[in-house]
C-alpha cells in the first residue's frame, strides 16, 4: 500500500486544504461553477506533483458542488442546475427556522453520496464503464427524456405551468449554432448568441432577480428568513438517516450510475433520485413544501455523479462530464495515461488517487461545517446591505461565464420574463432543466433520426433503449393508471357491498 | 534669411522625427510592459485550451510578462475569433486561431476571414486519422473503402465533429479525393471527438475521423483502430499507423492548424518581437514535452509563412465546403 | 384571470416561434432538421396556453356560480401590491452595462451599491464604508485570482493595478 504514503504527506494535506476553501467559495458565489474553478486550477497543477494535483481537483470540484446549496437554502439561489431540482425544498426548510438542519443533512448526504461513488469505483469501475459504453444516441434520448418528464412529475401546483415553464427552457437551448445543421438559430445577428445560452446567467435571472426584484418591490424590511436557536447543524442528522437511509443508498446509486454516462451528469442525476424519490415517498405530497426527504434523495445523487463521471474517464479516457474533461488533461500532463492499464500499473498511483477521493470527501464534514456556521452571515447582515452586495455578485458572476456583456444582458431578459411567469405561479426550476437537457434531447434525436434514417421504430430496437423507453411511457401514464386503478377499486368495493 | 529659414525647418522636421522616433521606439522597447490576453474560441478543458495555456506560460518566461488565457466559447469558433478582431490591435491582445477562421465564412456563418488577423506564429499541426471500432466488420482500409464504394449510398456513418468541422471536411476531402461521391457517407455530427469515440465503441456509427491523439486512450484501452493517418509521413508519437498514401496512395492532405494571431493592422514591431519570442517558447522544453505527452502535432511557421499557409488552405476547405454542400 | 392572459401570451408566443422557425434550413438527407424542435415548443406553447386559458375560464364559470351564494367581496384576494422599486435591479445592471465600460467595474459597482443602500435608509457611514470595501473584494478576487478581465475603465485610465 504505498499509495498511503503518496497521500499521506504534508503537501498533498495543504493542497486540499486550500482547494477546500476555494471550492467553497466558488460554489457559494453564484456565477461562478465548479467547472470553472478547476479550469482556473490547471495552470496551478503545471507546478504540483500528479497526486496533490488529482486532489486539488477533485477537492475543489466535490466542495463547490456542496456550497451551491448555501446560497440556494438562504437566498433561493441555487448555485447549480443540480441544486435547482431541490432549492424550493431546502428554502422552505431555512423560512421554517430550519436552514441549518437542511444544511446539515445535505453536507452528510453530500458526503456519503461522494464516497459511495468512490467505492462504487474503486469495486466495479470497469464493468461499469463496460455498461457506460453500450449507450449510444438513442439511450441518450430516452434518458434525458426521462429526466425532463421528472421535473415535471416532481413540480408542485399546476402540471400546464410547469409544462409551459420547461418548454420555455427548451427553446432558450435551441438558440445557438444547430449542432445537427451547423445552421444558427434566433440568434438575430448577435455573434454571442450563436454560442448558445449558458444556464449560469439565466439561472442568477430567474432566481436571484427575481428576489432582488420582490425585495425591493415590497416596502417592509421584513426577513422572510427567521432565526431559530435551537436550529443546530448536526443535531437531528442521526434521527434522519435512520429514517431515510433507504432514500440515500437508492440516490448515490441513481447518481453514480447517470455520472457515468459520458453526456450525463449530476444535473441529471439529482433531478431523477428527487423525481424516483418522489413517486416511492409515502408521503409524497409533502415533497416541496420544506421537506427533508427530498433533498436527502437529490443532494446524495448529485455528489456521487461527480465521482461516478470519473469511472468512464479513468477507464476509457472518455469525460463523463465537464470536470472530468479538464481532469483527463491533467492526467496525460502527468504521464497518467487513462486506459484499462491505469489500474494495473503497480505503483499505486491509482490507489493514491482513491484515497485522495475519499480523503477529499472526509475533509468536506468540517469545511462544510465552518461554511455553514459562517454562513450566518446571510441572515445577520440587514437584508438592505446584504440585497446590493448580492447584485453585484450576480453582475460579475454573469459576466464571468463567458466574460461577455451579452450575458448580462441575457440575465436581465431573462430575468424579467422569469418574473413575470413567477408572479403567476410558474415554477420556475423545470425551465433550468429544460435548458440544460434541451440539447441533449434534440441532438441526441436528430442524430439517431439522421443514421435511421427517419425510423422512428429504432427507439425500441436496442435493449437498453427499449428498457428506458418503456419507463418513460410508463411515467406518462402513471396519472392515468393510478386513477384507473382507483376507480376499479371503487368498483369492486361497491359491487361488493 | 533663406538659408537659416531652410536650416530651420530642417532643424524643425528632423528633431520632430528624433522625438518620433525616441518616443515610439521606447513604446516599442517598453513592449509587453502590462500582461498579454491571449483569446481561445474554445473552451477549458480541451485540447486547443491545454496548448493555449502551456504556451502561453512559456511565452510568459520569455516576455517576462503575464499571459492570461481567456476562453471565449462556443458557435464553432464564430464568437472567440470574433471577439480577437475586436481588440484593439496594440499586441496586448492575441488570439489562438484554429483552422476554422478557414471554414467558418465559407459557411456562411460569419464575414471574418484569415485576412482580418496579423498572423504571427503557427505553433501545431494535427492530421486526421480513420479510426474504426476494433469488434467491427473491418480488418483494413482497404475492405472499408471497398465497403463504402459498393454499400448503397448512406448505409455507412461516420462522426467526430460537428457539420462542416475540420474532421468532417478532411473525411469528404478524403473521399473526394479517392473518387467517391461526398454524400456516400452519412456524416453524424457530434460535439467533439469523445461522444463520436463512445458512439463508436457503442456500434453506433461506422467510422470517426478526428486526430489520431484524440482517439489515443480508446486505442489504448483496445476498442478502437487507426487505419491511417492522413499526413505526408508517419506521427512520431504514432509510429505503427501508416499514412494514407502508404496505403492507397494518396497525397491528399488536409488538416488542422493552431496558430497566434493579433487584430489587423498590428505594428510590425510588435508582431517582430512576438515572432522571436513565441520561437522560443515554441522550442522550449514546457511546450514540447507537453505536446509530445498530449501526441499532437508540433508545426513551426514564422508570421509570412504563416499567412500564407492561411491562405493556401483557404482555397482548399471552400472547394470542399461547396462540395459537401454547405457552402452559404 | 391572469392565467387567461398568461395563457393568451404562451399562445402568441407559440405561433411567432413557429413562424420563425419555418425560415431555418432543413437537413440534407432528412426532410426535418433544426426547425423541427422549435416548432415542437411552439406548438406545446399553443395546446399549454390553450389548456391553461381555458382552465381557468372554467375555474372562473365555476367561482362566479359559487360566488352568487357567497359574498362576492371574498372571492378574491388582492395579490401584494408591489412598489415602484422593484425596476431599481433591472435599472443598476442597465446602469453597468452601460456604464463600466467607462467609470470601471470598480468605480460602477461601488456606486451601484452605495446608492441602493442609501435608498433602504442604511448609516451613511455604513454604507460608504461596505461598498467601498465590498466592490474592492469583488473587483480584486475576479480580475486578480480568478483572471476575470472586467473593464477597468477609461476614466482612471488604468491606473487600478491590473491583474497580475
Amino acid at each position: 500500500m504505498n499509495g498511503v504514503g503518496l497521500v499521506l504527506n504534508f503537501e498533498t494535506i495543504l493542497v486540499i486544504l486550500a482547494a477546500s476553501l476555494f471550492g467553497i467559495f466558488v460554489g457559494a458565489v453564484p456565477g461562478l461553477t465548479a467547472t470553472m474553478a478547476v479550469a482556473l486550477l490547471v495552470p496551478l497543477t503545471f507546478y504540483m506533483d500528479t497526486i496533490p494535483a488529482i486532489a486539488a481537483i477533485v477537492t475543489t470540484s466535490a466542495m463547490a458542488i456542496f456550497a451551491g446549496d448555501i446560497p440556494g437554502t438562504y437566498l433561493n439561489i441555487p448555485g447549480t442546475p443540480a441544486s435547482a431540482a431541490y432549492v424550493g425544498e431546502s428554502y422552505a426548510l431555512a423560512k421554517k427556522g430550519r436552514a441549518r438542519e437542511a444544511l446539515g443533512i445535505n453536507l452528510v448526504c453530500s458526503v456519503f453520496g461522494g464516497i459511495f461513488g468512490t467505492i462504487i469505483l474503486i469495486v466495479v469501475a470497469q464493468s461499469l464503464a463496460e455498461v457506460a459504453l453500450k449507450f449510444s444516441a438513442f439511450e441518450y434520448f430516452w434518458l434525458a427524456v426521462l429526466g425532463l418528464s421528472c421535473s415535471i412529475f416532481i413540480s408542485v401546483g399546476s402540471r400546464t405551468k410547469a409544462f409551459l415553464s420547461l418548454l420555455f427552457g427548451i427553446l432558450l437551448s435551441t438558440v445557438g449554432l444547430d449542432m445537427m445543421s451547423g445552421a444558427p438559430r434566433f440568434t438575430f445577428g448577435v455573434p454571442d448568441l450563436m454560442a448558445g445560452i449558458n444556464f449560469i446567467p439565466v439561472m442568477i435571472g430567474m432566481f436571484a432577480l427575481n428576489e432582488l426584484m420582490s425585495y425591493y418591490g415590497s416596502k417592509s424590511e421584513k426577513k422572510t428568513i427567521s432565526v431559530v436557536d435551537k436550529d443546530s447543524v448536526f443535531h437531528n442528522v442521526p434521527g434522519h438517516i435512520k429514517r431515510y437511509w433507504r432514500n440515500m443508498v437508492r440516490g448515490s446509486s441513481i447518481g453514480t450510475l447517470i455520472g457515468a454516462l459520458p453526456g450525463a451528469g449530476a444535473d441529471i442525476a439529482a433531478w431523477i433520485s428527487y423525481g424516483v424519490g418522489k413517486g416511492r415517498s409515502k408521503d409524497s405530497a409533502k415533497y416541496g413544501t420544506g421537506n427533508v426527504e427530498g433533498i436527502v434523495d437529490a443532494s446524495s445523487a448529485n455528489n456521487s455523479g461527480i465521482s461516478g463521471a470519473w469511472v468512464p474517464a479513468l477507464v476509457f479516457g472518455i469525460p463523463g462530464d465537464s470536470i472530468t474533461a479538464i481532469v483527463i488533461g491533467v492526467l496525460y500532463m502527468k504521464g497518467m495515461n487513462p486506459g484499462p492499464t491505469i489500474f494495473m500499473d503497480g505503483s499505486g498511483l491509482i490507489y493514491a488517487l482513491f484515497i485522495v477521493f475519499i480523503l477529499a470527501n472526509l475533509m468536506m464534514l468540517p469545511i462544510g461545517y465552518m461554511a455553514i456556521r459562517l454562513s450566518k452571515l446571510f441572515i445577520l447582515t440587514p437584508s438592505r446591505v446584504l440585497m446590493p452586495i448580492i447584485l453585484c455578485f450576480c453582475i460579475v458572476g454573469a459576466f464571468a461565464i463567458n466574460n461577455s456583456v451579452v450575458d448580462i444582458w441575457l440575465m436581465l431578459i431573462v430575468g424579467l420574463v422569469a418574473y413575470l411567469l413567477a408572479v403567476n405561479d410558474f415554477p420556475m426550476a423545470p425551465a433550468i432543466l429544460g435548458l440544460v437537457l434541451g440539447s441533449v434531447v434534440e441532438n441526441n434525436f436528430m442524430s439517431a433520426m439522421l443514421r435511421t434514417g427517419g425510423d422512428l421504430t429504432s427507439f425500441f430496437a436496442r435493449p437498453i433503449s427499449a428498457g428506458l423507453g418503456v419507463a418513460v411511457i410508463l411515467l406518462w401514464c402513471s396519472p392515468l393508471l393510478i386513477k384507473a386503478y382507483r376507480y376499479q377499486k371503487q368498483k369492486t368495493e361497491r359491487a361488493s357491498l | 534669411m533663406i538659408m537659416t529659414n531652410h536650416s530651420l525647418k530642417t532643424f524643425c522636421i528632423s528633431s520632430l522625427a528624433a522625438a518620433v522616433m525616441a518616443a515610439s521606439s521606447s513604446a516599442l522597447a517598453d513592449y509587453p510592459e502590462r500582461p498579454i490576453t491571449l483569446i481561445v474560441p474554445w473552451a477549458a478543458g480541451g485540447g486547443t485550451d491545454a496548448t493555449a495555456r502551456t504556451i502561453a506560460r512559456a511565452l510568459e518566461e520569455e516576455l517576462g510578462q503575464n499571459v492570461n488565457v481567456v476562453n471565449r466559447t462556443g458557435g464553432s469558433g464564430v464568437v472567440g475569433h470574433t471577439a480577437m478582431l475586436n481588440a484593439a490591435p496594440d499586441g496586448y491582445t492575441l488570439g489562438l486561431a484554429t483552422v476554422e477562421v478557414n471554414t467558418m465564412h465559407w459557411q456562411g456563418l460569419t464575414d471574418l476571414t484569415y485576412e482580418d488577423f496579423t498572423p504571427i506564429a503557427q505553433i501545431n499541426y494535427d492530421s486526421p486519422g480513420i479510426q474504426v471500432a476494433t469488434d467491427g466488420e473491418f480488418e483494413s482500409l482497404d475492405a472499408l473503402m471497398e465497403a463504402i464504394r459498393t454499400e448503397p449510398k448512406g448505409s455507412l456513418t461516420a462522426s467526430g465533429t460537428g457539420q462542416g468541422g475540420i474532421w468532417h471536411l478532411a473525411f469528404t476531402g478524403f473521399l473526394m479525393d479517392q473518387g467517391i461521391p461526398a454524400d456516400q457517407v452519412i456524416w453524424i455530427p457530434s460535439e467533439g471527438s469523445a461522444p463520436a469515440m463512445t458512439e463508436l465503441a457503442s456500434g453506433g456509427i461506422d467510422i470517426v475521423s478526428t486526430s489520431v491523439p484524440e482517439a489515443r486512450s480508446m486505442m489504448d484501452a483496445g476498442r478502437v483502430k487507426s487505419f491511417a493517418v492522413m499526413a505526408a509521413e508517419r506521427l512520431s508519437a504514432f509510429p505503427d499507423i501508416p499514412t494514407t498514401n502508404e496505403l492507397v496512395g494518396s497525397d491528399y492532405q488536409v488538416g488542422a492548424w493552431r496558430g497566434i494571431v493579433g487584430p489587423k493592422g498590428m505594428d510590425p514591431e510588435v508582431v517582430a518581437t512576438l515572432e522571436s519570442a513565441l520561437e522560443a517558447a515554441y522550442q522550449s522544453d514546457t511546450y514540447q514535452d507537453f505536446m509530445t505527452q498530449r501526441g499532437f502535432g508540433t508545426e513551426w511557421r514564422n508570421a509570412e509563412e504563416f499567412g500564407q499557409m492561411m491562405e493556401e488552405m483557404d482555397g482548399i476547405l471552400g472547394e470542399i465546403v461547396e462540395q459537401v454542400g454547405l457552402a452559404n | 384571470m391572469r392565467d387567461v392572459f398568461a395563457g393568451i401570451g404562451f399562445m402568441i408566443a407559440g405561433i411567432v416561434t413557429i413562424i420563425t422557425a419555418q425560415q431555418f434550413p432543413t437537413l440534407p438527407s432528412l426532410q426535418y432538421g433544426p426547425s423541427l424542435f422549435p416548432s415542437l415548443v411552439g406548438g406545446g406553447f399553443c395546446i399549454g396556453g390553450a389548456v391553461l386559458t381555458l382552465n381557468a375560464l372554467w375555474q372562473r364559470r365555476k367561482a362566479a356560480a359559487q360566488a352568487v351564494q357567497d359574498d362576492p367581496t371574498l372571492a378574491t384576494s388582492p395579490p401584494e401590491k408591489m412598489g415602484w422599486a422593484m425596476v431599481l435591479p433591472p435599472i443598476a445592471i442597465v446602469f453597468y452595462i452601460l456604464a463600466s465600460d467607462y467609470l470601471g467595474a470598480m468605480l460602477t459597482i461601488i456606486i451601484i451599491m452605495f446608492s441602493l443602500m442609501l435608498l433602504r435608509k442604511t448609516k451613511i457611514y455604513v454604507a460608504l464604508i461596505t461598498s467601498v470595501v465590498m466592490s474592492s473584494a469583488i473587483y480584486f478576487i475576479f480580475s486578480h485570482y480568478l483572471l476575470i478581465p472586467l473593464p477597468q475603465g477609461v476614466l482612471l485610465g488604468g491606473s487600478l493595478p491590473w491583474i497580475s
